[in-house]
């Protein structure tokens, strides 16, 4: 909950020829809310940022510059060398990364931008470009002028049609909760919805494969936001789906952010862990679910939201344990402390460690495994896998606002975070965490999402910003912040090397899922990012 | 971002921008939206292509998770992706190859490991290569992949070899697995298993029941909330004054109108067409129009023209921003009070449903008749949580608006649920005071302080209301203990400087109000003060600036202009403090001050007829004001009317006795 303040005790001075001076001494609340100021912030005329004015004028100008490309693909002179090889373009972006006076001139700036260009070639082929410009203006009375273009590395590739295709209607096109349910976004629902059901604005809910009626094919199942049903569809062997979501008895209203299969009782049947306000247990009896209360307690004072949790038999006793990372998502008028300090935040929830006992009831031992000393962070994803190939399966925990986890497996049940000595703290907004061998060399390399941010990229770099962080190392930590996705290769004995720029796969956005998956089919992994936090209806972005 | 402490220390300038984040997210704004997803082909060595545009799966929604799965069995991975935003479920198919991909699945049967093959290696070995995959059960991100390993193969190569770690260390080797295909591999068994597939069998979907949409049918409140209560007059010809909470007893259809909004009209026609049969159903209409108070006649004309005989109310802007922050709350998506909107109350004066925009008498009937309410869009069950209202919050809003009596009500909910944490009496304390408890107010801080004694917040607003008693000894001290706590809490620190400023230590309480502004630069109340501190001592530029700063911040006072203009006045630019008085007379129109200001300044020029004007509507204003009195008389004097002044003198003298200028200005004038 906010904490309501006092007033500043506004005090109207006992001037010269103001007898009396009249205190009065109110105490109210603060009736200013404070996204007021940060409007103020989003108003390009009261930026305080140096720079971001014209920003905003350049980026209105290279936005019509995209635009006019789209229909002529050699509108923009500068950039026909790359333009020219297009019949035309559907995709023409630029992402200002950095802006920046042209030395000590106002009204001069410089601008670097990334260039993305996709479309139609001359030859009839699929082409996309990638490339960076670094662009002079010049503010004359017209507006800003693009005074030189500096065209930078490109970078292309072509094919003879688009990779892939949607088959939504296809697979799950007979679900009449595809019609009435998904095919709406969390927001319908939070203007439809009384709030206390519990709809959120952030969409964490996943999606997981799990055979749960044992016929060797995966189904899915949906993880939906609190007040909505989770749903489940039975695979029908046949390129499509079913909802049997009612007879299986996993309807669940509460928050789910995800869902786990396992044969988690050692059954033989899929069981599964929903997490969300709470990881559940629901046992499978012959394809029907059933809810196990007491299977998974969390204990007292362990409320968060949970997020990314994995499974896997750390212990080496033949059953599956789980591990849940445990987030703070700041609601509002709650009362919260906001992560602290951003670039490093270690104020966040524990995270939890459940070993199972073999029949499907877990006891909470991060404590006692030596998750203490770094369990403080605001965490989103992890992932198991035996990156030291000593037997036993280690961790990597994604953590939002700081430092990533990597605890080494000790063997004995016990874990050491061995990811500063590894070099894989990935200091960063970490969102995803995967684990795989894309160099073919045998042992697992790491891929972690975080964020990308043009804007971030600006700011941080800008002469401003150095009154706000004063040391370059704070700077760099910012900075870090904005700076994408980091593909680490494992080498063994030396740990890990951060491969993201050679291996061009740095850029990521606001990158969540990020995975390995084979998507060529040639057997190499490739990696597939999926970005995007909130698109709302008024789409002027913070 | 920018306003992250560098410390591991809360800073509140920090939190309010993330709170300011969350407010505009929550009523539509974007953030990194539209964002393409990212596509990355493995080249082989050791670079990756953005292949992105290629793929068709560059889509700009807000994903979220993923799985990858061979949806139309040729051997390749299919997609489906999770989105935030609609459609939430997508399928896309594979066509990066034409025709059949060739590839080998493999799915691990743990029997002494764990079944499903958790932790298990993979590696496949062709006349080229060797491919390793470990099986991981939930990566990426909220995202559980299938367990089942696959591995693409060019159209050359020759498989010659699979083997298998099991998790528990068992190492096992199968020399002629097929070509491609799918096995299954059981630990232990030394065989190879093909993956047998089911029969192509549909089974028929579940319907999925769902409500109507929410803008023909109405919400049903999972949570029956309390209606604020008010009392409203009725318009002219009606009977007077009507009070919400006085309707117990029978449901009330609450709709909130105006007369520049047709479906109003027409929906207030329907109500009238179907009153019968609404007051056989016991229900009563409250027809609240939200009208400037200024339209009453444009009101009662249209209801005479609608022949409306049931109740129609003039809503008071309270009321019409309590409903407005309620509307805003029922929902997680903040939007603000539409017109036309109802509120359908039970007989406990609890709302029940909400109908935004028109809504027509027949689905009302049906509602009050309602054996269910559908409260829920699709059928479902609860394992753990339930629907739950969170009342502190929304206490805290309707009090942050200045709203206190539905912020008391909502307050009440939330110690009936049995909530008695140290915030909500904090918040509780700020709702009892703007209703002139102060007394309950000190006792609700002082109950919060004993179960959190670091509550800096509340400390801040004990001290504030022991000061406003006199109690200044124990206010200091509290201050002292909440600046031991928080160093930089700008609201202590202003607090105590406001009482070093009242004991006349001025450069005590400008140290203060100097430290409050480093921890909170952007707070235009702590410029004002610390401009009241420089004025006292007389540094009149400096006390200026801080004024401008203020006023740049955001406090647009008739003080601020005022002290302005004074200030203005001490160093010489007459100009600007007649700018500055009359900036005040504008923010302030209905208070006497800044015409008083406003007649010294035309005194001092000498135009003494304007003066007699200001001090003229100032009288107005404030009918018993001694100040206004006083110029009266100076300025009769000074336009040669010395009887008159005596008089005016004479009267004043009668009125304020205890008046020691008053006395003095007689006296001179005798």
């Amino acid at each position: 909950m906010k904490a309501i303040r006092a007033a500043s005790l506004a005090a109207f001075a006992a001037l010269a020829w103001a007898q009396d001076a009249d205190f009065s001494l109110q105490v109210e609340f603060e009736r200013e809310r404070p996204v007021d100021r940060l409007l103020a912030k989003v108003d390009p005329s009261l930026d305080v940022w140096i720079g971001e004015q014209d920003y905003e004028a350049i980026n209105a100008e290279l936005k019509a510059i995209a635009k006019a490309l789209v229909v002529d693909p050699n509108s923009f002179e500068p950039l026909k060398e790359h333009t020219g090889t297009f019949r035309s373009l559907g995709l023409a972006e630029f992402k200002i990364v950095s802006t920046g006076r042209s030395g000590s001139a106002s009204g001069s700036a410089r601008v670097a931008a990334r260039v993305e260009l996709g479309g139609a070639a001359t030859d009839g082929r699929l082409l996309s470009k990638l490339g960076a410009v670094d662009m002079s203006w010049a503010e004359t009375s017209a507006g800003w002028e693009l005074r030189e273009t500096r065209i930078g590395a490109f970078r292309q590739a072509s094919a003879d049609r688009s990779g892939f295709s949607e088959i939504t209607d296809e697979v799950f096109g007979g679900i009449d909760a595809l019609r009435k349910q998904l095919d709406f976004g969390v927001d319908h629902w939070r203007d439809t919805l009384d709030a206390a059901l519990g709809v959120s604005i952030y969409g964490h809910q996943g999606v997981s494969l799990g055979d749960f009626d044992g016929d060797g094919l995966d189904d899915l199942y949906v993880s939906q936001p609190s007040g909505l049903p989770n749903r489940l569809f039975k695979n029908n062997a046949n390129g499509t789906f079913s909802d049997v979501t009612l007879r299986a008895g996993l309807d669940v209203l509460d928050e789910t952010s995800m869902a786990l299969f396992g044969d988690l009782d050692g059954d033989g049947d899929q069981d599964v862990i929903l997490i969300g306000s709470a990881p559940l247990l629901f046992r499978n009896d012959g394809g029907r679910f059933r809810f196990d209360d007491a299977a998974l307690d969390i204990g007292q004072d362990r409320a968060a939201m949970f997020t990314g949790a994995a499974l896997a038999d750390y212990d080496l006793d033949g059953d599956l344990d789980l591990y849940v990372c445990a987030y703070d998502f700041w609601q509002p008028g709650e009362e919260y402390d906001a992560p602290t300090p951003y670039y490093d935040a270690v104020n966040g929830p524990p995270n939890l460690l459940f070993r199972n006992d073999g029949s499907g009831r877990f006891e909470e031992v991060a404590d006692a495994a030596g998750f203490g000393p770094t369990n403080d962070r605001f965490s989103f994803a992890a992932a198991w896998g035996d990156y030291d190939d000593d037997g036993d399966p280690d961790l990597y925990v994604a953590n939002d606002f700081g430092r990533n986890n990597l605890y080494r497996n000790n063997g004995d049940g016990t874990f050491d975070d061995v990811a500063a000595e590894l070099g894989v703290e990935d200091l960063g907004a970490g969102m995803s965490a995967a684990w795989g061998d894309y160099d073919g060399d045998g042992d697992l390399d790491l891929y972690t999402a975080n964020m990308w941010s043009s804007a971030g990229l600006r700011i941080t770099g800008s002469q401003r910003f150095e009154g706000i962080a004063p040391t370059a190392s704070q700077r760099a930590l910012f900075r870090r912040q904005a700076q994408g996705n980091s593909l680490f290769r494992n080498d063994g004995e030396q740990g890990f090397s951060d491969v993201s720029e050679e291996a061009l796969v740095r850029t990521g956005r606001w990158a969540w899922a990020s995975d390995f998956v084979d998507l060529d089919s040639d057997g190499l992994l490739d990696l597939f990012v999926q970005n995007g936090y909130i698109t709302g209806e008024r789409l002027d972005d913070l | 971002m920018s306003q992250s402490p560098l410390q591991a220390q809360g800073s509140k300038g920090y939190a309010d921008a993330w709170r300011a984040i969350n407010i505009l997210i929550r009523s539509d704004g974007t953030w990194s939206g539209r964002e393409r997803n990212l596509c990355f082909r493995n080249r082989g060595d050791g670079t990756f292509d953005d292949f992105s545009f290629l793929t068709g799966l560059d889509l700009d929604s807000d994903g979220r998770a993923f799985v990858p799965l061979d949806l139309d069995g040729d051997g390749d991975q299919d997609l489906i992706l999770k989105n935030r935003n609609g459609r939430q479920l997508r399928a896309f198919r594979n066509d990066m190859r034409p025709g059949r991909a060739r590839s080998l699945t493999v799915r691990l049967q743990g029997t002494s490991s764990n079944r499903d093959g958790v932790g298990g290696r993979v590696w496949l070995t062709t006349d080229r290569r060797t491919l390793m995959r470990e099986i991981v059960s939930g990566s990426g991100y909220l995202s559980q992949r299938s367990r089942v390993a696959t591995f693409g193969l060019g159209s050359e190569e020759t498989v010659r070899s699979v083997r298998v770690r099991w998790p528990l260390g068992t190492v096992e080797a199968f020399d002629e697995p097929p070509q491609q295909g799918g096995i299954v591999l059981v630990e232990g068994e030394g065989a190879i298993r093909s993956a047998s597939l089911p029969e192509p069998s549909a089974v028929a979907s579940e319907p999925a029941r769902s409500v109507r949409s929410a803008g023909e049918s109405g919400t049903w409140l999972a949570k029956p909330v309390p209606a604020p209560d008010f009392v409203l007059d009725e318009i002219a010809g009606q009977a007077g004054v009507v009070r919400l909470s006085g309707q117990r007893g029978s449901p009330v259809l609450l709709n909130f109108w105006a007369t520049w909004c047709p479906p109003c009209r027409s929906e207030l026609a329907l109500f009238q067409s179907q009153l019968d049969e609404l007051r056989t159903a016991g229900v009563k209409i409250l027809a609240v129009s939200v009208d400037d108070r200024s339209q009453s006649a444009a009101v009662e004309k249209l209801s005479a023209e609608l022949g409306l005989s049931y109740t129609v109310l003039l809503a008071d802007s309270k009321t019409a921003e309590a409903y407005s922050v309620l509307n805003e709350r029922l929902f997680d998506r903040r939007r603000a009070l539409a017109i036309p909107t109802s509120f359908l109350l039970d007989g406990e004066g609890r709302i029940v449903k909400v109908y935004r925009g028109e809504v027509e008498p027949d689905r009302v009937l049906a509602d009050l008749h309602a054996q269910n309410r559908e409260t829920l869009p699709f059928a479902g069950r609860w394992a753990k949580s339930q629907p739950r209202r969170d009342y502190q919050e929304l206490a805290s809003a309707f009090a942050e608006r200045g709203l206190g009596t539905a912020a008391r009500a909502m307050f009440d909910e939330a110690l009936a649920q049995g909530g008695r944490s140290p915030l909500l009496l904090n918040n509780l304390a700020g709702a009892l005071i703007a209703d002139g408890e102060v007394e309950r107010a000190e006792a609700v801080l002082r109950e919060a302080l004993a179960a959190a004694p670091g509550l800096t917040d509340a400390r801040v607003n004990l001290a504030s209301l022991l000061v406003r008693r006199g109690a200044v000894g124990e206010a200091e001290s509290q201050l002292e203990q909440a600046l031991a706590q928080q160093p930089r809490d700008g609201q202590a620190l202003s607090a105590l400087g406001y009482i070093r400023f009242s004991q006349g230590r001025l450069d005590a309480a400008e140290a203060l109000f100097r430290r409050a502004i480093e921890a909170q630069p952007e707070d235009p109340r702590l410029r004002e003060n610390l401009g009241a501190a420089l004025a006292s001592q007389g540094k009149s530029e400096d006390a200026l600036r801080e004024y401008q700063l203020a006023l740049q911040l955001g406090r647009d006072t008739a003080e601020i202009h005022t002290s302005l203009g004074v200030l203005h006045m001490q160093i010489g630019n007459p100009s600007q403090g007649l700018a500055a008085f009359l900036s005040a007379a504008e923010a302030d129109p209905d208070s006497p001050v800044p015409q008083l200001y406003l007649a010294r300044y035309q005194l001092q020029a000498g135009n003494i007829s304007q003066a007699l004007d200001r001090i003229q509507r100032a009288k107005q204003l404030a009918p018993n004001n001694l100040e206004a009195a006083l110029l009266h008389v100076q300025a009769l004097a000074l336009q040669g009317q010395p009887e008159a002044a005596k008089r005016a003198a004479e009267e004043v003298v009668r009125q304020h006795p205890e008046s020691p200028e008053a006395k003095r200005l007689l006296k001179e004038l005798r």
